[in-house]
């Protein structure tokens, strides 16, 4: 899985603009783009008894790129989230993971939940496993890999993090920040394919808020698929490739980073002005 | 009658204290496992019958369960058990009565584990299996240990209650002693024997908590 990321270039960003199906029809991604995308969505939809909360989402994210997702709260984010990293799923529409059609099927879930990886915003790491254990534990145990491949690649993670030397900690004598790091890491180490990241910095202090934006900002330069919700309107601005926003349990705009700057619709720009206030 | 008679008239009656103790412990720790698993399920009556059964358990006198369940087989149906049946109506009293609060207890602790762990565990990919006994099931043994210290204690306490059946436990024989020889020391002597076992237990789960306090949550 480790093959060069960001492979396509501009030559054939044409070909697979006209390919891209989008609510809006507006897709611009800065982004080289591959015939199939790793995440496909369309017309999706969630409700919750009578509470309609997704009202037919589309959008599609390709290798490499970086998504964020903006909308104040109660909008569908998280939901949005939780039916794209199977914790949940959608009423009714169709996910697509790698040309994938996920199903309530065992079997396909099993498959496709290897290719994502999840950032939660309150970390949910095993309090009980030291620092490199939550990272290693899964590649091992789930996914039964090496023992000296995972251990070669958890050295490099927490190096990577600036954490070699929490290795042998456990959670709770981290600061947020630091386990935030580690939960990335522990995302990282299963080698998904696209990573999602639910408010990664919500529950931090702003100082340590920076550490972990650093740290995506780093996986942003690798090109690592990311789609990331998130109230951090300048990191959105600065690293997405597109931006999605929503709005009552629709994208009510999409596209470059620009659209925060110079939002279109009324709503961007009141939930915008809203966020400076 | 000697301390020293005295001393080892209850240490030699201790056994039976201790295999009621022992047997009851296992067996109601075992049960326990099922009856919680039995207390969460969706199914409405299922639920309902462990419900009751829980509520039975706790709301009344242990000594009057193991009544009902020493002399209920005779007086209902007419059946004489023999003489065996006393140690094993005592067992299934004793299982019967503490696996419902060792229930109790593991239910406390399976839900006290936030969702997220569950969800952590979901997106790693972890099965249902790997999730209980990898992520959830420690996390849940520290959370429980101080409430089934105390549990474990009141048991070896509880076997007491089996001198009212008249069998050959340590209360018993000191209860003997007591009204036969009109000696004192008897009570004494079970009373600090019970609670040198119990000090033990004590230590022994405090040993248990204190590996587990390398972390909290």
């Amino acid at each position: 899985m480790s093959e060069g990321m960001g492979a396509a270039t501009g030559a054939n960003i044409s070909a697979a603009t006209s390919a891209i199906t989008d609510a809006k029809g507006n897709a611009s991604s800065s982004v080289a783009m591959t015939a199939t995308p790793i995440l496909h969505l369309a017309d999706a939809h969630k409700a919750f008894g009578e509470n309609e909360v997704l009202k037919g989402i589309s959008f599609d994210v390709h290798k490499g790129e970086i998504v964020c997702v903006i909308g104040a709260s109660g909008g569908g984010k998280s939901t949005l989230l939780r039916c794209l990293t199977l914790l949940d799923h959608f009423d009714r529409g169709e996910l697509e993971y790698d040309g994938i059609l996920v199903t309530k099927k065992k079997a396909v879930r099993r498959q496709v939940r290897d290719k994502v990886g999840l950032v939660f915003q309150d970390f949910n790491l095993f309090p009980h496993f030291s620092v490199l254990r939550n990272i290693t534990d899964a590649p091992l145990k789930v996914q039964k890999r090496d023992k000296a491949e995972v251990m070669a690649r958890a050295e490099q993670l927490l190096d990577q993090m600036g954490l070699s030397d929490k290795a042998k900690a456990v959670p709770c004598e981290l600061s947020g920040g630091q386990q935030q790091r580690v939960s990335i890491a522990r995302a990282l180490a299963l080698d998904p394919e696209i990573i999602f990241f639910d408010e990664p910095t919500s529950a931090l202090d702003p100082e340590l808020t920076a550490d972990v934006l650093k740290i995506m900002r780093d996986l942003a330069d690798e090109h690592m698929t990311m789609v990331v919700v998130t109230h951090e309107i300048k990191f959105a601005a600065e690293v997405a490739d597109r931006v999605i926003f929503i709005d009552k349990g629709l994208i009510a705009e999409q596209g470059g980073p620009q659209i925060i700057a110079h939002p279109q619709s009324a709503r961007l720009q009141t939930f915008l002005r809203k966020l400076e206030v | 009658m000697t301390i020293e008679t005295i001393i080892k008239l209850l240490l030699i009656n201790a056994l039976g204290s201790l295999q009621i103790f022992c047997y009851s412990l296992i067996g109601a720790l075992i049960l326990g496992v099922l009856v919680c698993f039995l207390r969460m399920r969706k199914f409405f009556l299922v639920r309902l019958i462990t419900q009751f059964y829980i509520s039975v358990m706790r709301g009344t006198p242990l000594m009057l369960q193991l009544f009902v369940v020493f002399f209920g087989p005779g007086l209902a149906f007419g059946v004489s058990l023999g003489s065996g049946y006393k140690f094993i109506a005592i067992l299934i009293a004793f299982i019967l009565n503490y696996a419902a609060y060792y229930a109790e207890i593991y239910r406390s602790g399976l839900v006290s584990i936030p969702q997220g762990q569950y969800e952590a565990a979901n997106v790693l990919g972890y099965s249902h299996l790997q999730t209980f006994f990898r992520v959830i099931l420690p996390q849940v043994v520290k959370r429980i240990l101080p409430a089934m210290s105390n549990e474990v204690i009141s048991l070896v306490k509880d076997t007491s209650l089996a001198f009212t059946l008249g069998f050959a436990e340590m209360f018993s024989e000191a209860q003997n002693i007591v009204s036969n020889y009109a000696n004192l020391w008897a009570f004494v002597i079970a009373a600090a024997v019970y609670y040198l076992f119990n000090l033990l237990i004590a230590f022994i789960m405090n040993r248990g908590e204190k590996k587990l306090s390398y972390y909290h949550e």
